[in-house]
């Protein structure tokens, strides 16, 4: 079961390996020649709902994975094996344990099925040796019925990479009620901010704020929301950053329906990476003003059962105004916003800034566009025949550079837009030309239509 | 061609009633057009199905359709309606809920979303 269509979110490569999860939970070596499996390994129980859609992230000699499935009550983890050998190295479970800190944040065992789920992959700060890897919502999302933080759902969770311990966390949305996962992974920049050198992670959260954060120690320094009219806070506290929450934005188990909150549980920012201009301390991201409604089950209703939903709420996604989706601009260093970009429909793809000044996205009407990041307005587009829900890459080839990016529908934007289901990657050269449309290089298939006589 | 493809299909509604058989479901009324939903209309049926409903498929199907089809208006037949929920769907997201749900479940689910037009 999945929640959120059988995506995968793509793979790693190191040596004569091709990494990549499987859908049943597995992590699985390829030999990078003939395919043939190098080695395999269990990450879960697939019956149990746990699933692989994320990449995996090598480091060093080591493959590392998250996992999905906190909409079917699993308890999220992140793993460690040997890229070579595929042998376990470690293994931490970011829902702490019974005598571990933080594990009197979830009463009784709600613990054990508590979601915190880590789909997306993590990011790695080579100079400390930390992993840095966001966490999913907690389960169920009835939040009424595991009082307290709920350490270390949404979250971001910094570890050793060697052993896996936990060096710090930090929890943007304590005890959440609205499957705001906080998974998005930080861009890491070095900055001054307030006339202080700082190395900070950057992450744009699904419950609608972007957050900067010392990332040596966790240390929260600033947010600031990245869309308008956020309803289930008042606001984050300036020193540790902790949302004090509006409770009627709350929903109660067995209690009314909730409408609408901002934003809807898709965000924010979702999965979909921003980019950095380094240098300038500048971030680009996509975000959506969206809303939504929650409605939680009585108690007695919410029964966990391996492998089957455990969420405990009906819900319903809503736009509410006339453009949903956004391409922003963000001065970190001196905390403003510098232009934005509009889209009628939501935005569910990464962004790619150039050292040239240009960024690279896509929207769900099938445009993938060049945009200047000084102004952002928009310089090029193309139209690839579906929404784009990946991120677009670049990299230089016998001296050509080419942009390339995945069109098709798919993961949630799969169930809200009905449109050709895509499913093809487009590759530019800076210098290239758009080929005549009406010729699209079919290639013989030689069996089945040989040259007469030479068969 | 032809004759492979009654075959085919032959086979398969065997199949099915055999598997429906062996887990000591109640018999469905095998009409021309294929199974019929024998708890059609059975209040004690669409109450076990909405509660069904609300576990295995609103998370998709929500109040009236979303990330899946609108369940409250399908137009398929009962009998491919329970085809499709065991055997799931190729080519797209509906999984296959043979292993979870029982036939008896199936025929609740659908005699719940024929009850009503929208899930409350």
């Amino acid at each position: 079961m999945l929640c959120c269509g059988p995506v995968n979110c793509g793979l790693a490569i190191q040596g004569d390996h091709v990494f990549v999860g499987t859908l049943d939970a597995r992590l699985v070596a390829l030999n990078i020649k003939d395919g043939s499996v190098a080695w395999e390994q269990k990450l879960e129980d697939w019956q149990k709902a746990y699933t692989s859609t994320g990449a995996p992230l090598v480091v060093g000699d080591l493959v590392v994975s998250g996992i999905g499935g906190a909409e079917y009550g699993v308890r999220g983890f992140v793993q460690a094996f040997k890229a070579a050998t595929g042998e376990p190295v470690w293994k931490t479970f970011v829902i702490p344990g019974p005598g571990e800190p933080g594990n009197d944040t979830w009463p009784g065992d709600t613990w054990k099925t508590g979601g915190a789920s880590t789909w997306q992959t993590g990011a790695y700060d080579a100079e400390t040796k930390t992993l840095l890897w966001g966490t999913g919502n907690p389960g169920p999302w009835n939040s009424d019925l595991r009082k307290g933080d709920n350490k270390w759902s949404c979250s971001l969770v910094a570890m050793d990479v060697e052993t896996g311990k936990i060096k710090w966390a930090f929890q943007y949305t304590p005890n959440d009620a609205w499957d705001y996962d906080g998974n998005n992974a930080p861009t890491l920049l070095d900055l001054t901010i307030d006339g202080k050198p700082r190395k900070v992670a950057v992450q744009s959260n699904r419950n609608g704020f972007l957050y900067v954060l010392d990332r040596k120690a966790g240390e929260f320094i600033f947010a600031t929301p990245t869309i308008e009219g956020i309803n289930w806070t008042t606001g984050l506290d300036p020193t540790t950053g902790r949302p004090a929450v509006t409770e009627a934005m709350r929903p109660v188990s067995g209690g009314a329906k909730v409408e609408t909150v901002i934003p809807g549980f898709e965000g924010g920012t979702n999965w979909f990476p921003i980019a950095a201009n380094p240098e300038k301390g500048i971030v680009y991201l996509n975000t959506n003003d969206w809303a939504m409604s929650l409605k939680a089950w009585k108690p007695e209703d919410v029964v966990y059962n391996a492998g089957q939903v455990y969420m405990g709420v009906d819900y319903q996604m809503y736009r509410h105004k006339e453009h949903t989706g956004f391409l922003k601009a963000f001065d970190v260093a001196n905390k403003k916003w510098l232009w934005e970009l509009p889209s009628a429909l939501p935005m569910f793809a990464g962004v790619l800034a150039t050292k040239g000044g240009l960024l690279f996205t896509g929207d769900q009407l099938g445009f993938f566009q060049a945009v200047d990041a000084q102004t952002g307005k928009p310089l090029w587009r193309f139209q690839t025949g579906s929404g784009i829900n990946a991120s677009p890459i670049t990299y230089e080839l016998d001296g050509v550079q080419y942009v390339a990016i995945l069109s098709g529908l798919g993961g949630d934007p799969g169930f809200y837009f009905s449109g050709p289901k895509g499913g093809m990657l487009w590759v530019f050269a800076v210098d290239g030309k758009v080929a005549d449309t009406t010729s699209f290089n079919p290639t013989i298939i030689e069996t089945a239509l040989p040259i007469y006589g030479k068969q | 061609m032809a004759s492979n493809r009654l075959h085919r299909r032959r086979g398969f509604a065997a199949a099915a009633l055999t598997l429906m058989l062996a887990a000591g479901a109640m018999l469905p009324v095998l009409a021309e057009e294929g199974m019929v939903n024998p708890v059609l209309g059975d209040q004690a049926a669409i109450d076990a199905g909405r509660k069904t409903y609300r576990q295995r498929c609103y998370i998709c199907h929500l109040s009236q359709g979303g990330r899946g089809p609108n369940l409250f208006a399908t137009t398929l037949s009962d009998e491919k309606f329970l085809m499709t929920v065991i055997n799931g769907r190729k080519g797209a997201s509906m999984p296959a809920f043979g292993l979870q749900l029982s036939p008896d479940e199936v025929w609740e689910v659908n005699a719940y979303v024929r009850s009503t037009d929208h899930y409350e």
